[in-house]
């Protein structure tokens, strides 16, 4: 399936940009660099997912005439720091993708039929070391406000049923429902005793991993992932065949740190996506096949969440169609 | 009886230890998980956390084991870890079949070094508890005597947990009698 990506209209855009949260991160969570204006950056930023092998890897360019446009009425500061966060995660693409052809996404009617055909009844899993965003994840594709009080997760938890609205570029939503999901802890021993339970009827995993973790910890971030890595192949037989996995590196947001950039983080993100896709490569072999992408993400800001969990699920969806 | 306590995993390694007293060991390395029964969490479960105002109250389970002899898990709230979420401070109790834990025992048992406050704060609810008629333990251990066909037992009612315990505190069975 040939798939053009198209940015949702400049007017939705500029309010999904002005709207955009500014909450800051809960102390502990990790540190900002710099002062202020990180959020205002990440929030500015383009959807972009990176594929492990897909021949549809996609990225737009309407996305950077929305970006253009976006910038009339703002301040030179604002501009560069839209452009910088864009750049960044062009620079990420292209190193891990490079040679692999950029096709549009078409977004034809008929397809996005079957997108919405798809997706709609599918259950989720959501997997991942400790303290990897899993909760946060649920809470978002819930719409649940942040709890005030944070908990580590013990034993499986049902998540009701819920509906995730998929923003489109015409500006309607396609509205699935997700249903049977668990909620489950990242410790190994939890994954010991309930990651099974959580996956056995997904259609689609989430595995989420902690850029920041992988930052300041890399070689014990590394070592878990691999880990868990050996566990999906020691239980790909109990799951469903067709079942799609996909990487979201969260927190992208303090590993990137505020605006501006610097070199050094472009490349630290450029580094850790190369990474965690060779480590997957080399740890599920034949299953590889399965991985329907790496997204970076933040939980913390909405307009980062909206965009680039949305490029996820039509990753996903492309891929397990084509 | 063997006493253990699960350690909260402050640092998020993503390891939990459980302390014997004298060693400190990985806790997936100490037991054989597949053996223990899913509605016996190790720790607390969130919805028991969310709905918990009063602070100092333990959570109890008990799980009786295929191979014999049982469970016992009072779990309490530990402060927070390095990203700020709750953790919990677990006591694990290995029993013989038909062995009890009595309040003289719990009065005995060892506070691990690490997690002073914590431990003698559930060493001394776990105690008064044991006392009470009242409470959610007694009443819990009570059915566990009560019911020697059911084989998990939580002292607080589970809602959202996908692998319910056997028995809760005011659980309704099929037949309307409630057990609680």
């Amino acid at each position: 399936v040939t798939v053009r990506w198209a940015f949702p209209s400049i007017g939705s855009f500029l309010t999904l940009w002005r709207s955009h949260s500014r909450r800051p991160r809960r102390a502990g969570q990790g540190q900002r660099r710099g002062t202020g204006t990180r959020d205002a950056a990440a929030g500015c930023s383009g959807p972009t997912t990176v594929f492990s092998h897909s021949s549809s890897a996609f990225l737009t360019s309407d996305l950077v005439h929305a970006f253009k446009r976006a910038r009339v009425g703002t301040s030179n500061e604002e501009k560069q720091e839209k452009m910088s966060w864009n750049k960044l995660f062009f620079t990420v693409l292209t190193t891990v993708v490079g040679n692999i052809a950029k096709k549009g996404l078409d977004l034809a009617p008929e397809f996005l039929t079957k997108l919405r055909a798809w997706w709609t009844g599918k259950t989720i899993a959501v997997i991942g070391p400790t303290a990897a965003g899993k909760n946060s994840l649920f809470n978002r594709l819930r719409k649940l406000p942040i709890p005030e009080k944070h908990v580590q997760t013990r034993g499986a938890e049902k998540v009701a049923n819920f509906e995730i609205s998929w923003p489109m570029p015409d500006n309607t939503h396609v509205k699935f429902r997700c249903r049977k999901s668990i909620n489950i802890g990242g410790e190994i021993d939890e994954r010991e005793r309930y990651w099974l339970q959580a996956c056995q009827n997904a259609d689609v995993l989430f595995y989420l991993l902690d850029s920041s973790k992988l930052a300041s910890s890399q070689k014990t971030t590394i070592a878990r992932y691999q880990d868990d890595m050996r566990w999906l192949v020691a239980n790909f037989r109990e799951l469903n065949p067709s079942i799609a996995v996909h990487i979201l590196l969260n927190k992208v947001d303090i590993t990137l740190g505020s605006w501006p950039h610097d070199a050094s983080a472009t490349k630290l993100l450029t580094t850790q996506v190369a990474l965690i896709e060779g480590h997957a490569k080399e740890m599920l072999g034949d299953y590889f096949g399965r991985v329907t992408g790496i997204t970076p993400i933040s939980m913390e800001n909405d307009f980062l969440f909206g965009k680039y969990f949305t490029q996820a699920l039509g990753a996903v969806a492309n891929r397990r169609q084509s | 009886m063997k006493i253990g306590w699960i350690l909260p995993d402050r640092r998020q390694t993503g390891t939990l230890s459980i302390d014997w007293g004298n060693r400190i060991s990985p806790l997936h390395q100490e037991f054989d998980l597949r053996t223990i029964p899913r509605a016996f969490t190790l720790g607390i479960p969130e919805e028991v956390i969310a709905r918990t105002a009063e602070k100092a109250r333990i959570f109890s389970q008990v799980a009786r084991l295929d191979e014999g002899g049982a469970l016992f898990a009072g779990s309490i709230e530990a402060g927070t870890d390095d990203g700020g979420r709750v953790v919990v401070l677990t006591l694990i109790a290995q029993l013989h079949n038909n062995e009890t834990l009595t309040a003289d025992c719990a009065r005995q048992i060892f506070v691990p070094a690490s997690e002073k406050e914590y431990g003698e704060k559930l060493r001394e609810v776990l105690s008064k508890d044991l006392l009470s008629q009242d409470s959610d333990l007694s009443s819990m251990l009570v059915a566990v005597k009560q019911f020697p066909l059911l084989r998990t037992f939580a002292s607080e009612r589970l809602v959202r947990t996908a692998n319910p315990p056997d028995w809760m505190k005011k659980k309704i069975f099929g037949n309307g009698h409630c057990a609680g």
